[in-house]
């Protein structure tokens, strides 16, 4: 089964150094070896039960628990003074079908993926890369783990694509040590996953939206992210046109963004009637 | 009159110095693929920041005839995947020395690598 050592700690920092933070225990994880356990819903049951074994013992010392993956996020409140749990070994990937979604879903079985929270998104971008996928939005680097990046928020530059948490599709928390804490999350509006596949990762189902939306940004403290369900697009690739343009264009159009009425266009970006196409990003450099 | 006088000494030493530098270098091979194993614990904070790092930094005895040696990376709680991410290289003056005076039979082997994290 999955094992976990705890380490005795008196501090933890971000990656970038805005702490250091007070810590008594860090929780490292790490899964059931594949061999010994070959079955992935089952690998990911048992994590899930060491996951809830770990709230267990903090909860007996009553103490309180946060989990985090690569530490990038420079926020204070992704930290505990208690006890953290360290994500980056819990990368597994589990393949979803047509069969699995829920009747009333309109995604398109292709383009969605279960990941576990450790994955960063260099991973995911590689597994999404091997079916002709691609997330629609990330940071600036790739480092970053999947449940890390939804929980503080991390955005891109594509202008109308909004961040990572945006193509959250379904959560998997685990809020306490008992079975019904164990719950698949999605929006009731915008149902993904079915009935059976919820169940075989988790104890309970919830859809609703409001509940929904407040554990996407939750910085940690709305319970453990265990698993994530994800919508990605077919890969892509960006055209990269840098042209010199006049200063009140350049700085008119970063207030509108209104390019299909601005008297600015690329010849190899407009539509059948000449009308500009928006770009996916815009930015402005200045030469002083 | 003596042969080493304070601007010879220097120019040798400076000499030393730039022969010294060259010699000193790192050579390193990063795939871009996967990622590399973490060491939540690490507390580095060069390149190899929160990487598990396996070092070794030894010197081997080889024939005269022997072309090449091999090391075999196994899989370990430092390195559970068995597979490479990123291995580095360095070659010392130390190093090239030794060789050169015990023409090639003892050979400094200083190399850093970090295992691919295993994926599931």
């Amino acid at each position: 089964m999955a094992s976990t050592i705890a380490h005795a700690k008196s501090e933890w920092d971000t990656l970038h150094h805005n702490g250091p933070f007070p810590l008594k225990t860090l929780y490292i994880t790490e899964l059931e070896g594949e061999g010994n356990l070959p079955d992935k819903f089952a690998r990911y049951a048992d994590a899930a039960q060491e996951i809830q074994r770990l709230i267990q013992e903090t909860k007996n010392a009553h103490q309180g628990f946060r989990a985090y993956g690569s530490r990038w996020s420079m926020n204070h409140i992704a930290s505990h003074h208690d006890r953290m749990h360290y994500n980056g070994f819990m990368n597994m990937h589990i393949p979803t079908f047509d069969t699995d979604l829920h009747a009333n879903s309109n995604f398109n079985a292709d383009n969605i993926f279960f990941f576990q929270c450790g994955n960063t998104i260099k991973r995911v971008s590689e597994v999404l890369s091997a079916h002709g996928k691609s997330l629609k939005t990330s940071g600036a680097s790739n480092g970053q783990t999947i449940a890390g990046c939804i929980s503080t928020g991390v955005h891109g530059s594509g202008l109308d694509v909004g961040s990572v948490q945006d193509y959250v599709v379904g959560l998997n928390i685990i809020t306490g040590p008992d079975p019904q804490d164990n719950i698949y999350l999605e929006p009731a509006s915008k149902p993904g996953l079915n009935d059976a596949f919820a169940q075989k990762v988790s104890g309970r189902i919830i859809r609703d939206d409001e509940i929904f939306k407040a554990a996407l940004v939750s910085v940690g403290s709305f319970g453990f992210i265990h698993g994530v369900v994800i919508e990605a697009e077919d890969r892509f690739l960006l055209n990269r046109y840098v042209q010199k343009i006049p200063k009140k264009l350049a700085l008119e159009l970063s207030t509108t963004m209104d390019f299909a009425n601005s008297g600015f266009s690329i010849p190899q970006e407009v539509d059948s009637n000449g009308t500009p196409n928006s770009p996916y990003h815009y930015k402005v450099f200045i030469n002083p | 009159m003596s042969f080493i006088t304070p601007k010879v000494f220097r120019f040798a030493l400076l000499g030393l110095l730039m022969i010294s530098l060259h010699s000193c270098y790192s050579v390193r091979f990063v795939s871009i693929n996967g990622d590399e194993q973490p060491d939540p614990l690490s507390s580095r904070t060069d390149y190899y920041r929160d990487m598990q790092v396996i070092e070794l930094d030894t010197v081997i005895t080889a024939k005269a005839t022997t072309q090449d040696i091999n090391y075999l990376i196994k899989e370990s709680s430092e390195c559970k995947s068995g597979r490479i991410h990123t291995i580095e290289f360095r070659n010392t003056l130390g190093g090239v020395l030794l060789s050169a005076i015990t023409f090639g039979r003892k050979r400094k082997i200083k190399i850093k690598y970090v295992c691919q994290l295993e994926t599931n």
